[in-house]
């Protein structure tokens, strides 16, 4: 059941290393890992493709709208030096009117559009004429602890939960590449949860298996070439809260506040948003299916050098996985382009299989 | 709350009455600090702007007390300061990054939002597209000529030889909108080929009066505290399209460069035609699949950017051969007013004084 909400660190953690085959030492400044790094002087150089695809998402171009087909470094185009214009007017902006608070990025202006939008639309004022006092009242959410308490109750209740100790999952992972590529090749992957906190996601691509995992204090992950990372600050804390086996009981040990914020609509069924802040970190968010109680979304965010992005893992098809309890049967992994997106399909969901805790632990590093 | 914006709108604290051709800002209004040396109904668009862009009304920013004494406009609330913080941030980015031409306006950030955006909506990328009918850049395309558009505008109106036949007409009927809290008021609208219109209302609260003379146009309202508004930029080229669009043979005149395209209002495929004149903001007309106007957007430059009106024509019924829209809509930053004609007398003459400045109303 833990696949429920651990899919994501783990997930995202396996669509970076899908995209960037060696990513950059962690830690190191985009200037010495990049040539031509003018205004991004400073940034962790592992920022600098998220960054990269919040720009090209924001404005809804692709790299190719400033940089060179071949050598992305290479100046020449208008668009990048205007790009670059534009990072040191959003610091100028962050700085000078709202206290060096990050409040305005990239999307506050330009909504998916390179050319910003500056005509008002003129609201719906269709709607019946209000009278004084006749403001529109905000529909009744219920509390945290009805939307979570019934969340347990439909996964088939605390008791069946807690009767499981392990899970293991088989199924296929589908990435997706940028719009002009062909799609790549489907791929095996493999998760392993245990109680209380560890766990293992193996994906097999031709090129070579990646992994990620957490043996109970370390996240780490392992990329095709065999070399080994261990996760610091917001990507370990939230691969912790992750490994958490059963997460859906934890939800107000995991986070500091929860809070039923409003209803939202993801396709065409309306959710319960809870916002759910760790300690010291950005808030996530949890969409409850207002009628059938089910987790459909984990929405949380990743730090860029122009802003925090998005990345939603939607969770689709629950169906009985043994035990009296459910689990999703396809996970969507939704980023900022399309490199981030992937669609994972289970096969197969086997419970309280006996897992060696050895299993979890942090490999080491494997020449090619 | 727009039965309370009904009652503040205009309200603003006044200085002194003055003539019409020194109506600026700071000369009208108490405490301006940043949008000086402005024509009073720019100025009063910029309120638009920002109500329409952050989702707001007066009371919003400005002090409670508005609501009983238009004085309290002019207080410095927390809000008020912060917008003038942000007007002048706006001034700086475009006069730093974009050559001093206004590319960043309130509505860039806030689009409808007290708070802007700084998270992507996810829905952006993965949702469907959608297209701004009335935005100002429209796609060209060469279905049909901006000629053959028109001819057939002409052709469901009645044809072009009834069309010349009407020089003038006087119709009655009653008004609604943001500043009636939704009752019905009398109306009675004037109009003389080629562009000369007056509109009456007939408020609880005394008259309200809007002429276009075929250059300059006004607005004259009793319970205004400026007695009489020149009409200037944007909001005067309106009044005009308003007197054209009485007469529509003169329409096509009356820009002198126009461009089609096509879109979408209310899932129905309409023609437009792009209106230009140098040196004025465009016009869009909008024509159904009958050939008929069913909208004009058109918009005024402000000092905080361009704000847009949309007039939505409906209820087409034939008076003596040529169709007539019954009710007119007409949209804007801050609420929506409908005008509902009931009896229209074609070339009836009306006093050439109709169309005269006029007086302003005594000050209460």
């Amino acid at each position: 059941m833990r696949i429920l909400v651990s899919a994501t660190g783990l997930a995202l953690a396996i669509a970076r290393l899908a995209v960037a085959q060696q990513p950059p030492p962690a830690g190191a400044p985009a200037e010495q890992v990049y040539k031509n790094i003018q205004v991004l002087k400073g940034v962790p150089a592992d920022q600098i493709t998220p960054t990269m695809r919040v720009i090209a998402r924001d404005l809804g171009v692709t790299c190719e709208y400033c940089h060179d087909e071949m050598d992305r470094a290479k100046d020449g185009l208008e668009p990048k030096k205007t790009a670059r214009s534009m990072m040191v007017m959003m610091r100028e902006i962050n700085k000078n009117s709202f206290g060096g608070d990050t409040a305005v990025t990239c999307v506050t202006c330009h909504n998916g559009h390179n050319i910003p939008t500056n005509v008002p639309t003129l609201p719906p004022f269709a709607a019946a004429y209000l009278g004084p006092g006749d403001e529109v009242k905000p529909p009744a959410l219920p509390t945290v602890d009805q939307v979570l308490a019934k969340y347990v109750e439909v996964l088939g209740g605390e008791q069946a939960l807690r009767k499981v100790n392990s899970l293991v999952m088989t199924g296929t992972r589908q990435n997706y590449a940028p719009a002009a590529a062909a799609a790549p090749q489907p791929f095996p992957i493999e998760q392993y949860l245990k109680a209380p906190n560890l766990s293992l996601t193996i994906g097999r691509p031709a090129n070579g298996a990646n992994s990620s995992g957490f043996d109970g204090t370390t996240a780490w992950t392992q990329n095709a070439q065999g070399r080994v990372t261990q996760l610091a600050g917001v990507g370990a804390s939230r691969a912790r809260r992750d490994a958490d086996f059963y997460l859906p009981l934890n939800m107000k040990q995991q986070y500091q506040r929860l809070t039923v914020t409003r209803i939202e609509k993801i396709g065409d069924r309306e959710t319960y948003v809870v916002v759910a802040v760790p300690q010291g970190e950005s808030p996530e968010s949890f969409y409850f299916d207002t009628q059938s109680g089910l987790l459909l979304r984990h929405q949380v965010l990743s730090p860029s050098a122009v802003g925090n992005v998005p990345y939603a893992i939607d969770y689709e098809n629950y169906r009985d996985a043994g035990n009296g309890i459910k689990v999703p049967y396809t996970i969507q992994i939704v980023g900022p382009s399309r490199p981030d997106c992937a669609k994972i399909t289970v096969d197969k969901v086997q419970l309280n299989v006996a897992i060696d805790s050895s299993k979890f632990a942090k490999p080491a590093p494997r020449t090619p | 709350m727009m039965t309370t914006m009904a009652v503040l709108l205009m309200g603003l604290a006044v200085i002194a009455g003055q003539g019409q051709n020194d109506q600026l800002s700071d000369a009208v209004f108490k405490n301006v600090r940043v949008l000086k040396g402005i024509p009073v109904d720019e100025f009063m668009d910029t309120m638009g702007m920002f109500a329409s862009s952050l989702g707001y009304d007066c009371s919003s920013c400005h002090s409670p007390d508005i609501r009983t004494n238009r004085e309290a406009f002019a207080i410095e609330t927390p809000l008020v300061l912060r917008a003038r913080g942000m007007i002048t941030m706006v001034n700086a980015i475009n006069r730093n990054y974009f050559n001093g031409e206004p590319r960043v306006s309130c509505f860039t950030c806030h689009r409808g939002n007290y708070s802007p955006e700084i998270i992507p909506d996810l829905a952006l990328q993965y949702g469907e597209l959608k297209e701004n009918p009335n935005s100002l850049n429209i796609f060209p395309d060469r279905k049909a000529s901006a000629g053959e558009v028109f001819e057939k505008y002409f052709q469901a109106l009645g044809g072009k030889e009834r069309l010349a036949k009407l020089t003038s007409f006087a119709a009655t009927g009653t008004y609604s909108g943001f500043n009636t809290g939704g009752a019905d008021v009398p109306l009675e609208i004037f109009a003389s080929a080629p562009d000369r219109r007056t509109q009456i209302l007939h408020m609880d609260v005394g008259d309200g009066i809007k002429t276009y003379d075929g250059r300059n146009g006004w607005v004259a309202e009793e319970w205004r505290p400026v007695p009489l508004v020149a009409l200037s930029g944007g909001n005067l080229a309106g009044a005009r399209l308003d007197a054209v669009v009485s007469f529509p043979p003169a329409i096509q005149k009356a820009f002198s460069e126009w461009q089609t395209g096509s879109t979408v209002i209310d899932d129905r495929p309409v023609e437009i035609l792009q209106g230009r004149n140098p040196a004025e903001t465009p016009v869009n007309l909008y024509f159904d699949e009958s050939g008929l106007l069913v909208r004009m957007v058109r918009w005024n430059k402000t000092a905080v950017g361009t704000v847009p009106t949309q007039i939505d024509y409906a209820d087409y019924r034939e008076v003596a051969g040529v169709k007539f829209p019954f009710r007119t809509t007409v949209t804007w930053t801050d609420g929506q007013n409908t005008f509902f004609l009931k009896d229209i007398r074609p070339n009836v003459p009306i006093e050439p004084a109709t169309f005269n400045r006029p007086a302003p109303f005594k000050r209460r």
